[in-house]
């Protein structure tokens, strides 16, 4: 086993900071990549390195293979890090590494392009074993009417390319599939570029529950555990927790089980998270596996005390499963917050803009894994997560204590965020007793205003932003300028609430 | 006695205040006077009032405050009322301004034409999520001020609509 002298990190925001924090930590010299818009970003400046690969869109530089390719090689970089999104479930790209000698941290293009499909995927979990949804593959138009009736309704149509819940539609009793089809192809065909569909039973209400898994190529493999990641608005998850409060140790148990033997069916090497569909009666079907480091791994990585970057690292040194991981057990609970740059009170429009001051939380137990260190600008261009707060306590109840009061202490001053909306969602009786379940965040939406910012603002906020203006400077580069009006409602973001839709998933 | 007037989140506050060391009275429009207690450690401000203490995290760049209590961010803009513009839900014109930063990826309508209410103006898209301004009302398209592909800054004025009389 060879140890890496210098790895390149494909990636930027804060898993980019994220795994230079292990890098460090081991010893390694870090290389980072910076488009136009990141030249002055945090991840840029904390690296050893940095290539400027290019312009601000990142099918122009973070999704440019051969301007990634070319910066690892310029720098004599020996390893990858493609971090979540962007290269990092691109079998194409795991080859081109493989091809120029460099190590893709993280499975082989075949582990990736096995699971990356979901109808091969599909196959394959069946092939180990592993329960699936009841429904068909690759449905033809003329064989449709005969597997809606053998899978029972209500069904879900969905594209066979597609994943992140896009282009899915539920079809329930009374409702005619073949008309629902035409038009789940249509999206299919112009978001995929595939119109083939799978057709399935719907579960419903539904947990999506996920296991982490861990191999090492040599035939060493661990499962660690599962993280509950219900809490999702249109699709995206908003929090995470390990355990999840909906299973049982037998449970976990089998989920575990079912998770590994897709892993030995796939000969899979690294962390990867297997997805599974939790069912009110502790029945769990396979949905899809992430070949590749999840957004969320900070809740496992606090409740089992490990580093899965570092154990990434190890593994693709081409060293064992380490003793951390094999002999890891379970402590306590932790939730995950994800903060958003977007406005909950305006249909959750992105907020892009300048952070003239971030408040950072100082507190036993808690972590931050943040895309700034400091004052900096969140682009326009990139995703509008910016930011985790992670929180672990002895329970579940003192988790979540922890998670609510270290919101308190963040602050992205000069942008709007999520904060206060998540603070409520930890707050509400429904999440501090576990009851939820896939639609439930959706629903609460809908029927209550219980997520949303109380109209009244306090009388100590308002006095303390009186008090800022009349004793504290200006702050510098700021233009001192007569207001622009904001107010008239009927060109308020709130009034076209409702148009916005996810472009891509992650 | 000071007045300052605040809009925040859409709404004006005309406050009335008195500063005398760590502590504040203030009035907002006719409600009644409260007082606060201010300690202020670099921007991290501990409020106490009759109804209890808060900590309120603060930052100032030139007319704008911005702050943080309680995991809820806030923004306030300080305006002078000589120049603060009025409502105008029954205008009989409308600017379509673009209400974050991002691109133009698409112009619905040309200049001249003709729009009903809730039709698409323009799409624009900011990370990775495109946003459809809609007409307020039935429409003629005076001006577009933007084209495909464009930086648009927030509150940029994208296209101007002059109200169109449905039994005209």
């Amino acid at each position: 086993m060879k140890p890496f002298k210098r790895v390149l990190i494909a990636n930027r925001g804060e898993i980019a900071i994220r795994i230079m924090r292990t890098l460090r930590q081991m010893h390694i010299e870090i290389v980072a990549l910076a488009s136009d818009a990141d030249l002055d970003a945090a991840h840029v400046r904390l690296a050893d390195q940095v290539v400027h690969i290019g312009a601000a869109p990142a099918s122009q530089s973070y999704l440019d293979m051969d301007k990634v390719i070319q910066a690892a090689k310029e720098t004599d970089s020996c390893a990858i890090h493609p971090g979540y999104g962007f290269l990092s479930e691109n079998a194409a790209f795991a080859q081109r590494c493989a091809d120029e000698g460099i190590v893709f941290i993280g499975p082989s293009a075949e582990s990736i392009i096995a699971m990356g499909d979901k109808s091969r995927a599909r196959d394959i979990a069946v092939e180990a074993g592993v329960p699936v949804v009841p429904g068909c593959n690759d449905v033809e138009e003329g064989d449709l009417a005969a597997a809606a009736k053998e899978v029972g309704r209500p069904l879900l149509l969905k594209p066979s390319a597609g994943g992140g819940g896009k282009g899915m539609v539920v079809v329930n009793d009374g409702e005619n599939v073949l008309e629902a089809a035409v038009a789940a192809r249509r999206v299919a065909l112009a978001a995929f570029g595939d119109d083939r569909l799978i057709v399935e039973r719907f579960v419903h209400p539904a947990r999506h529950v996920e296991i982490q898994v861990f191999a090492d190529g040599h035939g060493n493999a661990v499962a660690l555990g599962e993280r509950e990641c219900s809490l999702q608005r249109r699709h995206q998850k908003v929090v995470e927790e390990c355990p999840s409060p909906a299973t049982s140790s037998a449970v976990r148990q089998r989920m575990e089980e079912a998770s590994l033997s897709l892993v030995k069916q796939v000969a899979y090497q690294g962390a990867g998270t297997v997805e599974f569909l939790l069912g009110p009666d502790d029945q769990f079907y396979f949905l899809e596996m992430n070949t590749r480091l999840q957004v969320e791994h900070p809740v496992t990585e606090m409740v089992y005390g490990v580093d899965l970057v570092k154990a990434q690292i190890i593994v693709a040194q081409g060293g064992n499963l380490p003793e951390s991981l094999a002999n890891a057990k379970p402590r306590g609970h932790a939730i995950e917050v994800r903060i958003y740059a977007e406005d909950p009170d305006a249909g959750f429009l992105p907020t892009p803009g300048l952070v003239h001051k971030l408040v950072v939380p100082f507190m036993p137990d808690v972590r931050f894994d943040s895309a700034l260190d400091g004052a900096g600008e969140v682009s326009v261009e990139y995703d509008p997560m910016i930011a985790k707060l992670t929180a672990w306590g002895a329970d579940r109840e003192a988790a979540r204590e922890k998670i609510v009061a270290a919101l308190s202490e963040v602050g992205f001053l000069g942008i709007k965020t999520n904060t206060g909306f998540l603070s409520r969602l930890c707050s509400t009786p429904w999440f501090a007793d576990g009851r939820f379940h896939t639609a439930t965040l959706d629903e609460s939406m809908a029927d209550s205003k219980e997520l949303m910012t109380d109209d009244e603002i306090p009388g100590e906020v308002l006095a303390a932003m009186a008090w800022t203006f009349m004793t504290s400077k200006s702050g510098g580069a700021g233009m001192p300028s007569v207001s622009v009006s904001e107010d008239s409602d009927v060109f308020s973001p709130f009034a076209v609430t409702g148009h916005w839709r996810v472009l891509e998933d992650n | 006695m000071k007045t300052m007037h605040l809009k925040i989140a859409g709404r004006d506050y005309s406050i009335q205040m008195d500063r005398s060391d760590g502590s504040l009275t203030l009035q907002v429009g006719d409600d009644e006077k409260q007082e606060f207690n201010i300690r202020d450690k670099d921007g991290e401000l501990v409020v106490k009032s009759a109804a209890g203490v808060r900590r309120v995290f603060v930052h100032r760049q030139g007319e704008k405050v911005w702050a943080s209590s309680c995991a809820e961010p806030y923004a306030a803009e300080r305006f002078h009322p000589e120049h603060g513009a009025s409502n105008n839900n029954d205008a009989s014109f409308a600017d379509i301004v673009a209400p974050m930063n991002g691109r133009v990826v698409q112009v619905l309508v040309a200049a001249g034409g003709d729009v009903a209410e809730g039709d698409g103006i323009v799409v624009i898209e900011a990370m990775k999520m495109e946003h459809k301004l809609a007409a307020p009302f039935a429409a003629r398209v005076d001006s577009l001020d933007c084209e495909e592909g464009q930086q648009v800054e927030m509150n940029e004025v994208l296209a101007h609509l002059i109200r169109r009389n449905e039994d005209s």
